[in-house]
């Protein structure tokens, strides 16, 4: 008797058309590979029938595949979020952590904080290669509200880990730019307007305070410093400013910012959502303002939100975030230690008590966490077994995003996120910046060191 | 000066019938203007790929760049 093969063995490959917009060509794509070609519009029945292209990619199919499947579900954890204080001096409109736990919760005591370092470090060396250091991000609340231990473990542990802050910027003196500088440790800020009546109808104190000219003056002290970056949380209260935020990026040398779509997991977010069609018209005329820019000057500033679907797409897995694959990187590439010692597949269940995995210290630690239920309903999530993301073509561009979001928003993990079209818009603008032979002018430059070309055709 | 991006259009996935038909239609009228024929534009298909051990965060990118200062 023959084995039954896999109907998608039997099937073979099969290239999906996809409409980008572009005057001359139009995508081709296996879904299930990531693969993706530009063909010309005249060729398209050409292309999808059998043909030179289906013939090269039929060499290639499995081993894009298996690549794929790799970074879906192979990838060990090398990153942690931690969060040294459940505090935070600011009120933002839309934060995923609960405003009660911001305003008066607990600061981790630095010998926990040391201690969990401690821990987390031997996690790592058990599970990453020789010779790379885990990357160790300080994130919200406000972490520079819990200076003392954090500079404290930054210190005690700089030769084991890739030490990253993201912070408001309001704490950010001379000193503390100083210490971190110095160690080279990467910064990143918030702003979401290019003026302070902007930035004020998101981020502002419990009292109501701007901070917009407290973060202008942490840039200002910035520049110059290779790892910093600039994070904006698009809303519907900045959306017609991005492209002012954009020119402000530049010319304060930002070398690197940020556009996020903001997540929609707790409630106070969802009032100020743009809608995806909004969302694309402002995002992209931000894009192209910063390609001009380039242009005029010769300095990139790059979109690192935007870029990492851009690589997504050329790249799978020269990817740096990892929102947009699914599973995402949640409970899999990276964990998060909330102040209170406990474990979430990323900050953003930090407020959602059912993601808890058990504490670090206390409980089985990182192990544990990862084969918790908790986190398992995560790292779960598969694009390609729900609607109506199982059938769509550039599922593996976009990984719907994110769990959170479709979890306390629409419902379940087998739900999609909050901003399907804006990623198809992301999707369709990135394909058409490669037809033009302009995608490099939105990447770092030498994002591909490092990477082989294992695909490259011209029909 | 840079050609503006066009704006963003409904993201479609088609059939390809009515591709072929739509196409079909601008063809015909392009011919009464009797454009000259143009050649097809290249298959253009890159894939990159690299070791993925130790990527990705979520919300924040690590610029693991050497400090500049
Ligand atoms: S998609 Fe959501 S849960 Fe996943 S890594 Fe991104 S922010 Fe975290
Ligand atoms: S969220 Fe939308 S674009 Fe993303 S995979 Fe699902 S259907 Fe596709």
């Amino acid at each position: 008797m023959t084995a039954a093969l896999p109907s998608r063995a039997l099937a073979g490959p099969a290239l999906i058309p996809v409409d980008i917009g572009h005057d001359v060509y139009a995508a081709v794509t296996d879904p299930r590979t990531a693969f993706w070609a530009l063909v010309d519009k005249s060729r398209l029945a050409e292309s999808l029938s059998d043909g030179p292209l289906l013939e090269a990619y039929r060499g290639q199919a499995e081993a894009f595949g298996r690549e794929l499947h790799a970074l879906r579900f192979e990838l060990k954890p090398s990153g942690v979020y931690l969060n040294p204080t459940e505090r935070c001096n600011l009120d933002c409109t839309y934060c995923y952590l609960p405003g009660s736990q911001r305003k008066t919760g607990q600061h981790m005591p630095v010998e926990t904080l040391v201690a969990s370092l401690g821990r987390l470090r031997d996690y790592f060396r058990s599970v990453m290669p020789e010779g790379r250091k885990p990357r160790a991000i300080f994130h919200g609340a406000e972490p520079l509200m819990n200076q003392a231990a954090v500079f404290a473990a930054i210190s005690e542990f700089a030769d084991d880990f890739a030490f990253g802050v993201q912070t408001n910027g309001t704490l950010l003196d001379d000193a503390a730019v100083e210490f971190l500088t110095s160690r080279n440790v990467s910064i990143g800020l918030s702003l979401d307007g290019p003026v302070a009546g902007i930035t004020d109808a998101t981020r502002r104190t419990w009292g109501g305070k701007s901070v917009h000219e407290k973060v202008l003056a942490a840039m200002a002290k910035l520049k110059g410093y290779g790892s910093w970056s600039v994070i904006t949380t698009c809303t519907t209260e900045n959306l017609p400013y991005l492209t002012s935020m954009v020119e402000l990026f530049h010319a304060n040398e930002v070398p690197t910012c940020m556009l996020n779509t903001l997540r929609c997991t707790l409630p106070g977010a969802r009032g100020v959502k743009p809608a995806d069609g909004e969302m694309a018209k402002a995002f992209f005329a931000a894009l192209d303002r910063s390609h001009e820019l380039y242009r005029e000057t010769g300095r990139k500033l790059v979109v690192a939100n935007f870029a990492n679907i851009l690589i997504g797409i050329l790249a799978p897995t020269a990817r740096r975030l990892m929102c947009d694959i699914s599973p995402c990187g949640g409970g899999r590439a990276f964990f998060a230690l909330a102040a209170d010692g406990s474990l979430y597949p990323c900050s953003e269940f930090i407020g959602l008590p059912r993601f808890n995995g058990g504490s670090l210290l206390v409980d089985g630690g990182v192990e544990a966490a990862l084969e918790s239920e908790a986190f398992k309903t995560v790292t779960g999530r598969d694009v390609d077994k729900f609607s109506p993301c199982g059938d769509c073509a550039i599922r593996h561009f976009c990984g719907s995003p994110c769990p959170a979001e479709a979890h306390e928003m629409n419902g379940g993990m087998d739900k999609i996120g909050a901003f399907c079209d804006f990623y198809k818009e992301q999707v369709n603008y990135s394909l058409r910046l490669i037809a033009d032979g302009k995608a490099d002018d939105y990447l770092w430059d030498g994002w591909d060191e490092g990477t082989e070309t294992v695909f490259n055709l011209a029909l | 000066m840079l050609k503006a991006c066009r704006q963003p259009e409904p993201f479609l996935f088609f059939y390809l019938e009515e591709w072929i038909m739509t196409h079909t239609v601008q063809t015909q009228a392009q011919t009464q203007n009797a454009a000259p024929a143009q050649k097809a534009a290249p298959t253009i298909a890159i894939r990159k790929s690299c070791n993925p051990d130790g990527i990705g965060l979520s919300h924040y990118v690590l610029m693991d760049r050497k400090a500049a200062k």
